[in-house]
């Protein structure tokens, strides 16, 4: 039984797709339906990958906007942000084993602020001002950084981020043979 | 699948019917506290009346868990307010995949609070729908659907136990159509898509500065769990007392928002006021408000915070 049949699953792009390296343009005049629907759709791409987070960038859009869903206490429950902005952040920083659906399958420790003030809209246009701490901080500001057109993998050594992408680009070679 | 009452309900209607009910999954019990035993859940509890073999694991993201429910060998898994998440290999399973009761009419109210949602937000109509399930939130195809208007009565207690009472008679007929191949599946509209989210203590505070038909909706929409909420400091006394209203309805009225208005607990809202009906303090059961106030006296001209 196909049971992605009914979601709607947008291409997700991988490194080393120069877009990534975009600086993504705010959302002008609030939150419409065509936001909506982006978001409604990016959710659905999210977890059928599946991810906890994505910049609408990686579906190839290039606007300020993020869906994300740490899956906590096994249980789904959606975040959406419009033009996210970091207000502060804290000087502890904690490391964290991040990945990427744009990096799929690369894992490496980044070292981020523990915990940052987050200002956004939310899916209906609200203004939210709120601190994000623990996996939401780290995925926020993973998430943020895409905004930027920066990949977690550019905060590493210049050999380690080559072979993340050599291995990225040979099992989108290998994958694409096998579909033929 | 199921944990809290709504999935009872339907497990009675399941018993009900000529299919033979493989095996209830529910979530693990919950400590009660010391020198207690783990607290099962009504499910749980009902399965094992019934003699039914009961699973509680934690998570079905691991691999083994995936392996033993495939080896079940199921028809059909029907899936009420489980509240864990069910990964591909899950939904794969059995040969007619995984069907959800869904308690709001989709894709309005996607996520884990659509009954308390649709009354906060003031929704006219609310109903229950068999839904084909899928990787997504909610975003999977509509099997069956039983509509409900919402009342000016209506509270989210009041509006669970009709739904689920919905969604046992309906039940039956979604699992026959599924069996003979005469179902109809039909996707979500694109448009009116609304999102559930979990509640928090801050939807439970009230903002008497909002509508009277808001803070009604609020109330109602909370009631019985988890409840509404302001704060009340008695003339005598130094220190707020918290109180959860769980009954309402709204009039005319004018005042500061927050300000009694009369000795019958008519409260001014941002626009109009609200009338409690039904409520509770601290260490007490919820109250008429009549019977409230024998023990409590709320003047006209008190303040709610
Ligand atoms: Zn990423």
């Amino acid at each position: 039984m196909p049971i992605l049949q009914a979601m709607a699953i947008l291409d997700i792009l991988t490194v080393p797709d120069p877009r990534l390296k975009d600086v993504s343009l705010p959302v002008e005049g609030g939150v419409t339906d065509a936001h909506r629907k982006l978001m409604d759709d990016m959710l659905d791409t999210m977890y059928a990958a599946p991810g906890i987070g994505l910049a609408a960038i990686q579906v190839g859009v290039r606007l300020r906007i993020i869906v994300m869903d740490l899956m906590e206490n096994d249980e789904k429950n959606p975040r959406f942000f419009v033009n996210p902005e970091i207000l502060e952040t804290i000087e502890e920083t904690k490391p964290y084993e991040e990945g990427c659906l744009s990096v799929p399958d690369i894992f490496d420790e980044i070292e981020r602020p523990a915990r940052c003030k987050l200002r956004y809209l939310d899916y209906n246009g609200n203004a939210v001002e709120e601190w994000a701490e623990g996996l939401y901080a780290v995925c926020i500001q993973h998430e943020m950084d895409h905004l930027e057109g920066t990949l977690f993998i550019d905060y590493l050594s210049r050999l380690k981020r080559q072979r993340a992408v050599d291995k990225v680009k040979k099992a989108k070679r290998l994958s694409a043979a096998e579909a033929n | 699948m199921g944990s809290p009452d709504f999935s009872t309900v339907t497990l009675e209607a399941l018993r009900a019917t000529e299919h033979e009910i493989v095996c209830v999954y529910s979530q693990p019990p919950r400590p009660a506290g010391r020198g207690k035993a783990d607290r099962r859940t009504p499910v749980h509890l009902a399965a094992e009346a019934a003699h039914l073999p009961v699973r509680t694991p934690r998570t079905l993201k691991k691999q083994s868990e995936q392996d033993a429910f495939a080896a079940l060998n199921v028809d059909l898994a029907i899936v009420v307010a489980y509240g864990l998440i069910l990964p591909p290999p899950i939904l794969n399973a059995p040969r007619l995949g995984c069907v959800n009761l869904h308690a709001s009419l989709l894709p309005r109210w996607r996520g884990a609070a659509p009954i308390q949602r649709a009354i906060m937000a003031g929704d006219a109509v609310s109903g229950i729908q068999a839904m084909q399930m899928d990787a997504g939130l909610d975003t999977g195809d509509i099997l069956y659907t039983e509509e409900t208007p919402l009342t000016p009565d209506d509270t989210a207690g009041t509006l669970h136990d009709r739904l689920a009472s919905l969604g046992a008679n309906m039940l039956p007929t979604v699992i026959s159509q599924l069996a003979n191949g005469t179902a109809t599946p039909t996707k979500q509209s694109e448009h009116g898509i609304t999102y559930a989210s979990k509640l928090g203590p801050e939807d439970q505070k009230i903002d008497w500065t909002r509508s009277a038909k808001d803070v009604d909706a609020q109330i109602r929409g909370l009631s019985p769990f988890p409840a509404a909420r302001f704060d009340w400091t008695p003339p005598d006394a130094n220190t707020p007392i918290r109180i959860k209203p769980l009954m309402s309805s709204y009039e005319r009225g004018d005042g500061r928002p927050g300000e009694v208005l009369d000795d019958n607990l008519l409260v001014a809202c941002g626009e109009g006021a609200v009338r409690i009906t039904r409520l509770q303090r601290p260490g007490k059961g919820p109250m008429d408000a009549a019977d409230f106030l024998r023990g409590t006296a709320i003047h006209r001209g008190q303040i709610f915070q």
